[in-house]
């Protein structure tokens, strides 16, 4: 076995500077407006997606899916496998309003619809929210630096998190969709590898793979229970893991900006899409894995390491080729870099313009607001390093991250959905739901012991069903107030003057719509998915 | 000055298509008059940033704008132009546009006053068996979906239909 070698230092240097290089020479330049509005698009929809995903989450997947797999199998991809229904759900529903309302931060389409304090109140749980799952972040870069360098994960938090908010003030690896393309691919690349090499090393191959995970029943997938203190069912996967999905990617700031800064509505979307197909099988993949490194350890009379976040890394560090192992370890650090520098820059964003530019300074000038940013980036550095050193008692950080978004999330999608669904919510209603929502994710949490998945589907719940009968109590909103969410055209006189232009118009022959058809694909997809994972675990059950 | 215009990329044949795609059941062409506000990127040609007073953000039109053809405006709706939006509003959502995408950042409005230009566009409608119609509106560019121009242009339809 190879230790982290200077061959392996240097492609990491190396790496780095030119995922920096291609960033500063190809992010502030007019290709990049070139791509922002109408013509001259060049970048196909995949690789958009593919960014997406790596802005997602690339490093914490790579480091936390296969602790993961390793303790429990593929049970938890249940987390995962709604992600498909979630982005049909958003791309239907959420990001065609968010779009039209001409945005830049998710939160104003709640002061138009209900008022100042639940924008503020809004836009304070996301700060806490993606503070808090920012310091997950910043852990699982720091423990790959301290598995490579031996140096204490503490003391690597800290010199992370001084690279990650330096670059991020200094302006950052700009977003370049083919460096983040790149970093996908050689964060699987290190998946296939690995997978090469771990069944290269078994006597059996695949077969030892496959008998170790059915004898521990590591591919059962699919668990039908329908009791609620299952962590990991069907159900908890698909009731509240659809919620927490549609929460995260949808009412998040860090998750949404992308989508909110496309040119067209059509082009969100379509980075949704990408990830509603790709992100179960990547998860699957990295799940996997951990199933054969449990295999792998136990046939090499292996003590696995207290941190299971460690396994992983640890493997390509010790196992890899000289070279491959820098290649891989810096793609990590790379797309780790991608999130922080994305997450930091949607938290100081919101802190500027949904706090400072309101509250503190309304007036000031572009430099001022720039500065205040910078400042606001240091602090959500600061807030994220505390919250990173004890990121490692939270167990396996990609269950970390979606635990935290699960205390907030719920009430917040469940405001939106009052927002966009119900004409007759308002303010006063829009403020109740999201604290009784909240309110009610932390009752179930610390009272009864229900799956964590099922956090989402109680806030949406608990915040639509109170938002919507205090709403019933009190005056029902004005025009203006529903005018990001009711279509422009439904004015009786609109109608009638649309009708004489349409009769007029050039008539068209119909056809199924196409955004319905790219749901169904993800609808399909699910089904896929789901039958695929019953027939593993038939199989492995003989 | 003659108006200035965006070029018709996407045909008819294209956007009926598209607009087929998206459930509609009628189209015709349009133009809508906007506003260009010069930003300026160091070491490259200017950049067009096309606002009007009904939209909450403005468009990025990276490339030349040509001058309007006099047929190419007889033949097609024209949706007029309101005033020009206020110039420290559309600074301020120019600053935010830049604090959003960092790419952009080093793009600055420019003093220069704003051009009149027409943006080409095809409008589907949609709903007619529903007895409830829809307005969708794609780019005459590109083809591509422009929801968030609703509000203009419903103004300019319903200021046309008073001029009428």
């Amino acid at each position: 076995m190879s230790e982290f070698t200077w061959l392996d230092s240097a492609v990491l240097v190396v790496y780095i500077l030119a995922i920096a290089f291609i960033g500063a020479r190809f992010g502030r330049n007019q290709h990049d407006t070139r791509d922002y509005f109408l013509g001259g698009r060049k970048i196909p929809g995949w690789a958009i997606g593919l960014s997406v995903m790596a802005t997602q989450a690339s490093a914490i997947t790579f480091i936390g899916a296969p602790g993961w797999g390793f303790e429990g199998g593929l049970e938890r991809l249940v987390t995962f496998i709604n992600v498909p229904l979630a982005m049909a759900v958003l791309i239907l529903l959420l990001v065609p309003v968010f779009h039209r309302a001409g945005i830049y931060s998710i939160y104003e389409l709640l002061e138009r619809r209900f008022g100042p304090v639940t924008r503020s109140l809004s836009a304070a749980l996301f700060l806490i929210a993606r503070g808090l799952a920012t310091g997950v972040v910043l852990y699982a870069p720091a423990l790959v630096l301290s598995v490579v360098t031996g140096w204490s994960v503490n003391l690597t938090i800290v010199v992370m998190a001084l690279l990650a908010v330096s670059y991020t003030v200094l302006g950052g690896i700009s977003a370049v969709i083919w460096t983040d393309v790149i970093q996908m691919f050689v964060l699987w690349l290190g998946a296939i590898v690995s997978m090469g090499l771990m069944v290269a090393s078994l006597p059996g191959g695949w077969g030892d793979v496959f008998a170790f995970g059915a004898a521990h029943d590591m591919f059962d997938a699919i668990d039908l229970s329908f009791d609620p203190t299952v962590t990991y069912s069907l159900w908890a996967g698909l009731i509240g893991g659809v919620f927490l999905h549609i929460a995260y990617f949808g009412t998040d700031q860090s998750q949404i900006q992308r989508v909110l800064t496309s040119p067209s509505i059509a082009e969100g979307q379509r980075s949704l899409l990408i990830g509603g197909y790709l992100l179960v099988p990547q998860m699957l993949l990295f799940l996997f894995i951990g199933v054969m490194l449990a295999t792998y350890y136990d046939q090499h009379g292996l003590t696995a390491p207290d941190n299971l976040n460690e396994l992983f890394p640890r493997y390509v560090v010790s196992a890899f080729p000289p070279g491959l192992a820098g290649l891989v370890i810096a793609g990590v650090f790379a797309a780790a870099m991608s999130s922080l520098d994305s997450a930091l820059n949607s938290l100081s964003a919101v802190t500027v313009r949904d706090f400072y530019g309101r509250f503190v300074r309304p007036d000031a000038s572009d430099r001022h607001y720039l500065k205040a940013s910078r400042w606001a980036t240091v602090f959500w550095g600061l807030y994220a390093t505390l919250f990173a050193f004890f990121a490692g008692n939270l167990g396996p950080v990609i269950e970390a991250v979606n635990r935290i978004g699960s205390w907030f999330y719920g009430a917040l999608l469940g405001v939106f959905l009052l927002a966009i669904l119900s004409h007759r919510s308002n303010a006063r209603g829009a403020v109740a739901g999201l604290v009784a929502g909240m309110g009610a994710v932390w009752w179930v949490s610390s009272s009864l012991s229900i799956s964590w998945l099922y956090n989402n589907a109680v806030g949406v719940a608990v915040s639509l069903g109170v938002g919507y009968l205090v709403s019933l109590a009190t005056p029902a909103p004005s025009r203006e107030q529903l005018a990001d969410v009711v279509i422009d055209e439904s004015a009786p006189d609109m109608q009638a003057l649309l009708s004489r232009r349409a009769a007029a118009a050039h008539e068209i022959t119909p056809e199924a719509r196409l955004t319905r058809r790219r749901c169904f694909g993800l609808l399909l997809w699910f089904v896929l998915l789901v039958a695929g994972l019953a027939l593993l675990q038939a199989v492995a059950h003989g | 000055m003659a108006e200035r215009a965006l070029p018709w990329r996407c045909d008819a044949q294209a956007a009926m298509a598209r607009l087929r795609r998206l459930g509609a059941e009628r189209f015709e062409a349009a133009r809508l008059a906007m506003w260009a506000f010069t930003v300026a990127l160091p070491g490259a040609d200017p950049v067009w940033l096309l606002c009007h007073r009904r939209l909450e953000r403005g468009l990025l039109w990276p490339a030349s704008l040509a001058t309007l053809a006099d047929d190419d405006a007889d033949e097609r709706l024209v949706l007029a132009a309101e005033a020009p939006p206020d110039r420290q509003r559309v600074a301020r959502l120019w600053f935010w546009e830049r604090l959003a995408r960092r790419g952009l950042w080093r793009a600055r409005l420019s003093e220069a006053s704003p051009l009149a230009v027409s943006l080409p566009l095809w409008l589907g409608y949609a709903g007619e068996r529903r007895g409830r119609r829809q307005l969708l509106v794609i780019s005459g560019v590109s083809g591509e979906p422009l929801a968030a121009l609703k509000p203009a242009v419903l103004a300019g339809l319903r200021e046309d239909a008073q001029r009428a």
